[in-house]
């Protein structure tokens, strides 16, 4: 590990692929800060402009735009009472009334810097325990790695949402769009009509933009907003310094770090829980609870910090595994496969120098944050805040376009990006969720081929597939994960009848 | 079970988007039978995989629509409209399909200035002068970035010509 992180150093500091980092954080803390708008959005948007990049530039430019992204949430949260985006709405209950009693740079310091620390030690985190999980997926031959595609689904499915049924349909959805093209094994075509276009099957990148960054833009203009937000709130002016202040915060960072690399690496949960989770035990333990909610700096840091600690926490499973810890894990895993990347021990034995760089550029954007995301630069980049919403709408739809276009030459993918695009909207709008029909698409021909080795390797022998140790956990853990949210509304209705 | 014919009642929002729940589920079996119905002519290796999960997707559609009809008769149907504003919602799917179909035939260039003018205007924003500048600026900044620096195509245009001579 020392030696592929020594070898990694170099290129990640390598001027073009700073500048990559550079030009993501921007990015991110631009996406971030405009309400309605999400990592997963720009990230959407990003995979296909970086097509036919070198891979350390592209991923760097994805791991800028996920931590840049992760603190621009908090500039709209703090200075307008809007979270731009979901992990920052806990950000809001303090962070506005500090607004309001006139301490904005103040709260905007305090969420950068708990961000950066939340990052870093996140970032160290990735660094530390995808190798040890790496060496553990060594043990796995056809049969685990089924189950273990089985067990991503199943939890993506169960976590993402509310709904059982419709997490397991947005699955189904998944897994029958990787089934389209060639069946490499005897070469039947499977639901292509004809079309030349179909025989590798639908291309993962341009799935992943339209489902993420189409319904953006048709929202946005449904919404229509007209105006932006005053010039006069980004008059920023240093507020004293959160940095001197260190043993102060100190034992909310700690806190805070741990809940979200925690809430990080486990599948299905995601930035708005860990932010919360971390707010909600700063609340607990602190000595005068009842300030929270109204101008505690505590509960800034708190949800900063364990917003920005999910983020690097949550690729540990998706780098060593191919199983993502969140929503925007699965994207960042589809732009990984986009650049001929697969997760798992291959990635870290073939490419040790581009998965430990992508880790150290996790680690590096965490440090330029500080730097990028100070008060100069939020008035710089928040004044993106002062557009009005709806002429962003074309914005993106210009960008995805060129994007997805430029990645086969083909007008083709374009109306297969606006197909799947409004079939994104209707299922968003119907709370059906659509992490798991990227995971389904990106395991589901795991999934068939292993099962598949599998049953020929046990001649035809299903009962093969529950023949290993690893093999019976791992099913028994995704039966487990399916059946929860049942015993839960059992209890639930058990505990309403009593 | 008694079906009622009323209507169901108003939301906190006063609409529910029932209907469309319903629809959407039944059209989720509808495309898992056709799924089943074409993997059948496909050899048995290749069909088991998407009829398996065919079947599945068909059972749970059925099982989210029964669960809407008899939310629907007990009077408390799946809260909040589909759309938030339907007209404006129209106009954004009206304008996407023109802009592929603008793009296929003339290219990149026209179609995406005229989107970044027309869209927001077709939804009242009338400050012409920013939406305009913000096109230019937008279709700009790609053909500098992705055409010339980076030697990406974009799709043939009418202004190739031009652009050809610039390079």
């Amino acid at each position: 590990m020392i030696d592929a992180l020594l070898h990694a150093i170099p290129l990640v500091f390598a001027p073009m692929n700073i500048l990559a980092m550079f030009i993501g954080l921007i990015a991110g803390l631009v996406v971030g800060c405009l309400p309605g708008l999400t990592v997963v959005t720009g990230l959407a948007v990003l995979i296909p402009l970086t097509f036919g990049l070198d891979p350390l530039f592209a991923l760097g430019m994805m791991a800028g735009m996920y931590n840049g992204g992760s603190y621009g949430g908090a500039i709209p949260a703090i200075l307008m009472r809007v979270p731009g985006t979901p992990a920052s709405v806990a950000t809001v209950l303090d962070g506005y009334k500090m607004t309001q009693q006139g301490k904005a740079a103040y709260a905007l310091q305090v969420a950068l810097l708990s961000g950066v620390i939340g990052s870093v030690l996140s970032s160290i985190s990735l660094i530390l325990l995808s190798p040890p999980l790496v060496s553990f997926s060594l043990l796995f031959g056809p049969i685990e790695y089924f189950w273990l595609g089985i067990l991503g689904l199943a939890t993506v499915s169960s976590l993402l949402g509310d709904d059982l049924p419709k997490g397991l349909i947005a699955c189904g959805i998944g897994l029958l769009i990787g089934a389209v093209g060639q069946d490499i094994s005897n070469g039947t075509e499977r639901f292509t009509f004809g079309q030349l276009d179909l025989l590798d099957g639908f291309s993962a990148i341009v799935l992943l933009t339209g489902l993420f960054a189409v319904p953006p833009v048709l929202q946005i203009v449904e919404e229509a907003v007209k105006t932006g937000m005053s010039g006069d709130k980004l008059k920023l002016h240093r507020q004293g310094s959160a940095l001197s202040q260190w043993r102060f915060f100190t034992p909310v960072w700690i806190r805070s770090s741990i809940i979200g690399i925690i809430i990080g690496i486990l599948p299905g949960a995601g930035g708005s829980m860990s932010s919360f989770l971390a707010y909600n035990e700063a609340k607990r333990v602190a000595r005068n609870p009842e300030t929270f909610g109204h101008g505690n700096p505590e509960g800034v840091a708190a949800s900063e910090c364990g917003n920005g600690a999910d983020n690097a926490a949550s690729l540990i499973p998706a780098l060593a595994l191919g199983i993502p810890g969140s929503g925007v894990a699965a994207v960042i895993l589809g732009g990984l496969l986009v650049h001929g990347l697969r997760p798992g021990p291959q990635l870290f034995r073939e490419h040790p120098d581009i998965v430990y760089g992508f880790m150290l550029q996790f680690l590096a954007t965490s440090f330029m944050l500080a730097l990028v995301g100070g008060l100069a630069a939020t008035r710089i980049f928040g004044q993106v805040l002062r557009l009005p919403r709806i002429v962003l709408a074309p914005v993106i739809l210009l960008f995805v376009t060129i994007g997805v276009y430029s990645v086969n030459n083909s007008l083709f993918d374009l109306w297969v990006l606006l197909g799947v695009g409004l079939i994104g909207y209707v299922l968003e709008r119907l709370d059906y969720p659509s992490a798991p029909i990227v995971l389904g698409l990106l395991l589901g021909p795991m999934i068939e081929s292993q099962l598949r080795l599998a049953l020929t390797i046990s001649g035809g022998n299903t009962s093969a597939l529950v023949s290993t140790p690893i093999a019976v956990i791992l099913a028994l853990l995704s039966a487990a994960i399916l059946l929860t949210p049942a015993w839960r509304l059992f209890r639930q209705r058990r505990t309403a009848a009593a | 079970m008694e079906v009622t014919e009323e209507a169901p009642p108003a939301t906190a929002e006063g609409r529910s988007r029932s209907p469309v729940e319903i629809v959407f589920a039944l059209l989720l079996v509808a495309v898992s039978v056709g799924v089943i119905a074409m993997a059948s002519s496909y050899p048995v290796e290749s069909a088991a995989y998407p009829v398996a999960i065919a079947s599945g997707m068909a059972v749970l559609g059925l099982w989210i629509a029964a669960r809407e009809v008899l939310r629907r008769q007990r009077g408390n149907p799946t809260p909040g409209a589909f759309a938030e504003h339907g007209p404006r919602l129209a106009i954004g799917i009206a304008a996407l399909v023109a802009y592929f179909a603008a793009v296929s035939l003339i290219g990149f260039i026209l179609p995406s200035l005229a989107v970044c003018i027309l869209l927001p205007a077709a939804v009242g924003f009338r400050r012409w002068g920013l939406a305009a500048t913000v096109g230019v600026v937008c279709v700009v900044s790609i053909l500098l970035i992705f055409v010339y620096a980076l030697g990406r195509p974009i799709p043939e245009d009418l202004l190739s010509p031009l652009l050809a001579k610039v390079r």
